[in-house]
């Protein structure tokens, strides 16, 4: 049912994959459009994805194929036959994993070449029950009640931003651009959608960074505007500093545990339930329910630098550190949220 | 509430969670890789078996949680208590390698069978004890009537010995009495203990790299294989002469 209204408004491409039937969706990926090109030539000269990425892209083998990243999704207590969508899907490093722990899932992205890798990866796999969708998350129809899982990893600071993006040349580069909408605006819009998607009693899986990372504290850049400070600042701030070094408002807006709660209850989500995560939400070692004392953590400090000598600021925060996590056991400055809100 | 305590630290794709339950905790076990799918499901049947001969199985506590082609999700019990420090050795974990092997003996119940289950990682990091006793966790290399009576502990005497030698190629009188007096009572408890009798490191050893497939072919790592082979000899002469 849920595809062949999804194949009403969109074509099937030589790949199986939908796409819109006129014009393109849009780019967001960690390679360049013409290297994401030769990637693709590159990858159907492969026997399989898998193979494809260790020649030619090992450094992102992890990235696509880690089963650490799919520790997450234990959170959902999937019983098998739920019907989902991944946001954001990219190379599917969720998409998979959800895909053979559930009945079905749609994986909605951008980026065409994303998709036509996620392909082989499925075909790889020998997976029948996942569907791809060429859209941009903010243009996608309403799908009303029709999920019962929906994901959004490492998606929702992304969701502002507006035309193609090559991280290669975007992060931390100088582009300048105007955006005429707020960013929690657009945030706010694209939960209610992904909210009223859900059925009565649907899920959302939402990872994020946490605004307040200890590790902002101490001048590490920002993972999306490469700049320091950016997330921790007040919203005004941060645009003046991006605007300055990067020439365009800084967007890629991040929220505190209490924030996420907030703004997930405002969109209609009932029960939430948020977990920090440690070293980050991609690959965690750790994670922890937010309400209560942190049980354990990975440090996120060395105190040595990379010829081995110790540092005072690092031995200082490497304290801090310490105080924060092992002695008050306090999650608010953990450095990933995953939040598990239900509908109803 | 869950709470991630292990991801994938055996590189073999499994994921490891503590429930916070109303009556008691559980340790939620998932995974969707080949190796991990297997070793799953071995440690259910694992449980199961533990449990039964302990008289304390319970089918909600220990069960298939969720279950596809391609993946696997078991929950087990979770056990209250205190791990000792593998790396302290053989003398300093003498009294809890001796309560492991009664525990075993115990639970195993020799009785006249070539084959007895194998656990397949029973090292002192696999043990939790508390006012109840032992316990025995990791089950994921179990398989049923695998090995002969007591290799279990064989493997766990020795891996507390290479632990306790620090690198010396003869262990002490100390070491060797410790090795002495469970092997006397393993001989005590099994009236046919014939793999074992003569060469009884070499013999565990033996019995590893011809049953290889039961630990995945991963047996390079097991500690048992880090002793030098003048040890070996060293250690086997010694115990044949005093058993």
């Amino acid at each position: 049912m849920l595809i062949k209204k999804i194949e009403d408004i969109y074509q099937r491409n030589s790949d199986d994959i939908l796409c819109a039937k006129t014009s393109g969706s849009g780019y967001w990926s960690n390679l360049d459009e013409n290297e994401n090109a030769e990637f693709i030539r590159k990858l159907r000269a492969s026997s399989t994805a898998i193979d494809a990425v260790k020649k030619h892209y090992p450094h992102f083998f992890d990235v696509i194929f880690s089963p650490k990243r799919e520790a997450g999704l234990e959170l959902l207590d999937l019983k098998g036959n739920e019907q989902c969508v991944d946001y954001g899907c990219m190379w599917g490093a969720l998409t998979v994993p959800l895909a053979k722990r559930t009945e079905s899932v749609l994986g909605v992205d951008q980026t065409l070449h994303s998709l036509t890798f996620l392909k082989q990866r499925i075909k790889d796999e020998k997976l029948n029950n996942i569907d791809l969708l060429c859209e941009n998350l903010n243009q996608m129809p309403t799908l009303a009640n029709e999920f019962d899982v929906a994901i959004v990893n490492g998606v929702l600071e992304w969701v502002p931003e507006i035309g193609k993006i090559e991280l290669k040349q975007y992060f931390g580069k100088r582009k300048q651009k105007r955006y005429s909408k707020n960013p929690k605006k657009i945030q706010v819009s694209f939960l209610e959608k992904v909210h009223s998607n859900l059925n009565k009693k649907g899920k959302l899986y939402l990872a994020i960074e946490n605004r307040y990372d200890l590790n902002m504290f101490f001048g590490f850049k920002d993972p999306h505007s490469n700049l320091a400070f950016t997330s921790i600042l007040p919203r005004n701030m941060a645009n003046t500093i991006s605007m300055r070094k990067l020439g365009r408002p800084y967007v890629n807006w991040l929220y505190s545990f209490t924030d996420l709660r907030n703004i997930l209850k405002n969109v209609g989500f009932e029960r939430i339930n948020l977990y920090s995560c440690f070293p980050n939400y991609r690959f965690p070692d750790h994670i922890n329910p937010y309400e209560k004392k942190i049980s354990a953590y990975s440090s996120l400090f060395s105190v040595k630098d990379n010829n081995g000598n110790i540092k005072i600021k690092r031995l200082g925060a490497k304290l801090i550190e310490s105080f924060v996590f092992r002695v008050l056991k306090n999650n608010f400055f953990a450095p990933s949220i995953i939040a598990v809100a239900q509908k109803k | 509430m869950l709470q991630l305590i292990q991801n994938c630290s055996h590189d073999n794709g499994v994921v490891i969670f503590l429930s916070e339950e109303k009556y008691s905790n559980a340790i939620i076990k998932a995974s969707s890789n080949i190796v991990g799918i297997m070793q799953i499901t071995q440690e259910l049947k694992g449980w199961e078996w533990y449990l039964g001969q302990k008289g304390s199985f319970n089918s909600d506590k220990c069960r298939v949680v969720c279950k596809r082609e391609k993946y696997i999700k078991i929950k087990i019990p979770y056990i209250n208590g205190k791990k000792a420090k593998y790396s302290n050795g053989l003398i300093k974990n003498s009294n809890l390698v001796g309560k492991i092997v009664e525990h075993y003996c115990r639970i195993w119940k020799e009785s006249k069978k070539d084959k007895y289950p194998l656990h397949g990682d029973l090292s002192i990091d696999n043990i939790i004890y508390n006012n109840e006793g032992i316990h025995i966790i990791d089950w994921e290399y179990f398989t049923f009537d695998a090995a002969p009576f007591g290799f279990d502990t064989y493997n766990l005497l020795f891996e507390q010995l290479l632990f306790s030698m620090k690198g010396r190629i003869k262990p002490t009188i100390r070491e060797i009495d410790v090795l002495k007096r469970n092997i006397e009572f393993l001989r005590s408890v099994s009236s046919d203990d014939h793999y074992f009798k003569r060469d009884p490191l070499s013999s565990t050893q033996k019995f590893i790299k011809a049953n290889s497939k039961l630990w995945n072919n991963q047996i390079k790592r097991l500690p048992i294989f880090f002793f030098k082979k003048e040890s070996v000899e060293h250690i086997d002469k010694t115990l044949n002469s005093k058993l």
